[in-house]
Parts: structure tokens; sequence; C-alpha cells
């Protein structure tokens, strides 16, 4: 998902949920945010590396793939871009290292999505930001890992866009890969750019959604492929489908962070909350373009009746670097690196806890290493 | 590539260029460490290819192709090791072939990566050029001693587009 839906959408829906103006952009602006939190920009802000919820392309370029390396990736990716459904999904086949990445596959409804949720429960609507972000990605990344992996992520030329057709089913049309990084996606060609096949494992190439490109960040495809874990069946990738739960869902629990709901519960949706704008909502998400940022914005501005600022990720830094070292944490950004670790040890111990190494040592394990 | 893959790729380059001005230098008596190390450098690939896919890939789709590389590798590993002992025209021959090979390959690659818009320039230079010593040491096959030579320049060649290689800089499909 991209900055229409992190910072635009999510507005809408905090409209929607019942946040005021200034909440609804403080909960959107730390939605987005997630997307440009690295460890680069947080050395000019002078906040902690380990809140980085992201990694730049240089920053994924010079990175380690040896297992240290591996292990902060996977924290990073896996609690912030790519929320792991079920991290003891249970699968027949494979060694204990090819399991170890399977239950690491993304997907919505997990039970640590529900944690994600409970967790910014009671805090800062700048907590409920990033929650809004981790939750939106359940639906676009589904089916990919955050972590490298040839075996989980890599996906062959095997990808069709679904057209519905007058008889209620879909015309299949191909869809073709640029590996060039300068080239911009032509949806009308059905081209688009996707990182190149890399038969390391560890390769960063492998990491996410990277080989099928942003195609899981457009809301109006549909499409058909193989991913490289589905045993030669089709997976169906119905993102206006996604994209609606997606909304639908941001507005229940952004409902539940309020206390109008009395608990979150996964697979649950704001169906008649949303249910006067669901037309507005289809047609801004099914229009066939690869930023939908000028939809969004005028429908949260007639929702609010007020005018949303463009995303300014510098905003807040001055606030930040010029507060004394006591109210720091009282800052937006103080609030959204608390938010941030917080979220990133929560995913890390479930990680942890499963038996998964790819989140790093286990406990008791670390302990005999100090 | 990572800081740790340009490494690699740097030491790999680095000792190909030794090789390449050792077989320059000392000519035949170079031969048998050149045997060695590309029988025991193609081994460990397909060892390690094999490992991988029944480890990890057997289940992936598209896996098998690691399955056939890894058997691939493997056997030509073990052939090239069996070359210790026949004369030293037909480890030319071998040798030339491969070169072939692997212009072609190379040449292959150039011509896919240009219809996915990815960097092919590099890559057909670099055919082109295996291609040509390829046909300069068939020409001079007669003479052992001058194709030696122009073999070493071509393994020289290898190395340094194998250091160039790891010396650019590469982009990557940032995903959010």
């Amino acid at each position: 998902m991209q900055e229409d839906f992190h910072y635009y959408a999510t507005y809408c829906a905090a409209i929607l949920a019942g946040y005021d103006h200034a909440e609804s952009l403080l909960i959107c602006h730390a939605a987005q945010l997630v997307d440009h939190c690295s460890r680069t920009w947080l050395k000019t802000v002078g906040g902690p590396s380990d809140a980085a919820t992201t990694q730049l392309q240089l920053e994924l370029m010079e990175a380690r793939t040896d297992r240290p390396g591996l292990i902060d990736i996977t924290r990073i990716w896996s609690s912030f871009h790519f929320l792991p459904r079920d991290l003891y999904a249970e699968i027949a086949r494979g060694t204990r290292n090819y399991k170890d990445r399977y239950r690491l596959i993304c997907g919505p409804n997990g039970k640590l999505l529900a944690d994600t949720v409970n967790l910014a429960r009671d805090r800062s609507p700048v907590a409920a930001g990033i929650a809004m972000h981790v939750l939106a990605d359940t639906w676009a990344h589904t089916y990919f890992a955050g972590t490298p992996s040839l075996v989980i992520n890599n996906t062959n030329s095997h990808f069709y866009e679904l057209f519905p057709t007058e008889d209620g089913g879909f015309e299949r049309k191909h869809i073709s890969f640029s590996h060039n990084p300068t080239a911009a996606d032509d949806p009308e060609k059905r081209l688009y750019v996707g990182s190149v096949y890399q038969s390391s494992e560890y390769s960063i190439m492998n990491l996410g959604h990277g080989r099928a490109g942003h195609l899981p960040d457009y809301s109006y495809i549909r499409y058909v492929y193989l991913p490289a874990w589905g045993g030669y069946r089709e997976i169906v990738k119905d993102n206006p489908s996604d994209y609606l739960h997606a909304f639908s869902q941001m507005v229940y629990a952004l409902r539940f962070l309020r206390g109008e709901e009395a608990e979150f519960s996964t697979d649950t949706y704001a169906t008649a909350t949303i249910a006067p704008h669901r037309e507005t909502i289809r047609e801004i998400i099914a229009k066939r373009r690869v930023d939908a940022s000028a939809d969004w914005k005028a429908f949260g501005e007639r929702l609010s009746g007020e005018t949303i600022p463009a995303f300014d990720r510098e905003k807040d830094c001055e606030e930040y670097r010029h507060a004394d070292p006591g109210s720091k944490k009282d800052t937006f950004l103080g609030q959204f690196f608390d938010a941030a670790l917080r979220q990133k040890s929560m995913v890390t111990t479930r990680i942890l806890e499963s038996g998964n190494r790819l989140g790093g040592l286990p406990p008791r394990k670390r302990r005999m290493s100090s | 590539m990572t800081i740790w893959q340009r490494i690699n790729q740097l030491a790999i380059g680095i000792v190909m260029l030794l090789l390449g001005v050792l077989l320059f230098l000392y000519d035949a008596d170079t031969y048998p460490v050149i045997i060695v190390l590309y029988s025991l450098a193609l081994q460990l690939t397909g060892y390690r290819l094999l490992w991988y896919y029944f480890t990890m890939a057997r289940h992936m789709v598209g896996g098998r192709s690691i399955l056939f590389r890894g058997a691939l590798f493997l056997d030509f590993g073990l052939f090239t090791g069996s070359l210790l002992t026949v004369p030293q025209f037909y480890v030319l021959i071998y040798l030339t072939g491969t070169l072939a090979f692997s212009a072609i390959v190379d040449l292959l690659r150039a011509r896919e990566a240009r219809g996915i818009q990815a960097s092919w320039k590099l890559k057909t230079f670099q055919g082109a050029v295996k291609l040509l010593t390829v046909l300069i040491c068939l020409i001079y096959l007669h003479s052992e001693a001058l194709v030696v030579d122009i073999f070493s320049v071509g393994f020289v060649f290898s190395a340094l587009m194998r250091i160039v290689n790891a010396c650019r800089r590469t982009r990557v499909i940032t995903i959010s």
C-alpha cells in the first residue's frame, strides 16, 4: 500500500470511526510515517535506531544477509509490513528452515493482528496510526513474507489480470514485468516493474512482494499468479475486495480504539458505518490508476469539512529535536518511536515464542550466550 | 548486491585474475591447478544447489530447475576433475568449449534482460568478447602455447568483468 491508502484513506477511516479532524490527522500521519522511519532518517532526527519501521533502498542494498542481518530485516518487515497470519501454521512438507519461513507468510485476521490492535488500545492516536498501517498491509501484502526468501516470495511469469465479463466471469490478460527500476508502471499495457530473479535464498530481491512489483499496492487490480509456496495452485488476489475489507476493518478497529467497541475481534468489519459511503469507496478503489490520493483526499475533506494537508515527513522533527530529554516522549515523534518499539517487541516476542528462529535467538539461548 | 556479496564477487574475481596471469606466465605448469580449482568450484556449486533443493526448494514452484542445475554442475565438476590425466590438447578444447558455452549463456541472458528492460549492455559485451576469444582459440588451435595465452587473456577479462560487476551500483525495487 502507498500514501493514498496509508495517509488519505486512513484519515477517512478515522473520521468515520468518530475521531475529530486533529486526531485523524495524527492517526494518518503516523500510519504514513511507518513507510519513512528508516535508520538513516532516525539519525537525522536523533531518534532511537531500534525504532526503525522500514529500510530504505540504499539500506537494503547494503544490508547484511548473514544471520544477525536477516533477523534485523525480518523484525522490521514482519512487524510493520508483513504481519504473519499464523505463526503455528500446520504444514506437512519441508524442513524446519522451510517451515520457519512459511509461517511468516502475511495475511489478514491472524492472532497477531488482534495483538497489534489491542496493543494500541488506551494509547495515543499515534499508536493507533501505526496499528492501522500494519492492519492495512495484512490485506495488501497477503501471501508474501517479511523476510528474504526465494522459496516463499518468488514468483514466475504466470501472472494474469482478471477483467470482469458480461456473463459474470473473468477474462484473463497476461501481465508482463520489467526490471528497470527507473521505469514507471503502465496499467494500460499491463506492464509493471518487479525485482529480478535471484537464485540466492537470502537475496534482498526476495524480500516481501518485490518479485511481484507493486501489484499488491494497487487497489484496482485483480490477478492470478503462482506463489512459490503454493504447490502450483493458482492464487487469486482480489485487491478491490481486499482493500474494501481493509478500509472497513480499519474503521472497526479505530472504533474499538476509541472505546466504542468492547473488544476487537478478527474478521469483523464496520459494515454498517461505511454503508452510506460504500459506493464512493468502491469507486475510488476500483478506479484504474496507480495513485488514488486525490480521490481519497476529496472524500476525506467531504467527510470532515476540513482541508487535509499533504504528508510532510519533517513536520514534527524540530519539535522532537528541541524538546527536553524528559519531555521528548510526549512529542509526536516520541510517541511514534515508543509505539513502534512496542509493536516490534511484541511481534518479535511472538515469533520467538513460536520457536521460529528467524526472529532471533530464543530467550533461553540468548541468556546462555550473554 | 549486498556488501558481503560484493566482497565475495571481488574475492572470486581477484583469484581468477591471479590464475589468468599465472596461466599466461607459466603456461602448461598451471594446468593442474586450474583444473582442480575449476572442478572444485563446479562440484561445490552442484552440492550447494542440491542441498538447497532437498532442504528448501523441493516444494517451490520452479524449484526443479534448481535440482537440474545442481546435477549439471556436479556432473561437469566431476568430469572436469577427470581431465587431469588426459593430454593437454583435449583439456584446451574442453576449456574453450566451456568458454563458448559461457559466452552463449551471457548473450542469451543479455537478450532476456533487454526484453524486460533490465541492464543488458555489459552482459552483451562480455558475451561478445568471450565468443571472440573462443573463435581466436579455434583458429590457432594447432599452436598450443598461443591458445594458452589467448585463453589466459580471456580468463583475465572474465575476472575483470566480475570485479567491475562487483563494484557497480545496483538498484532494487523498494516495497512499502
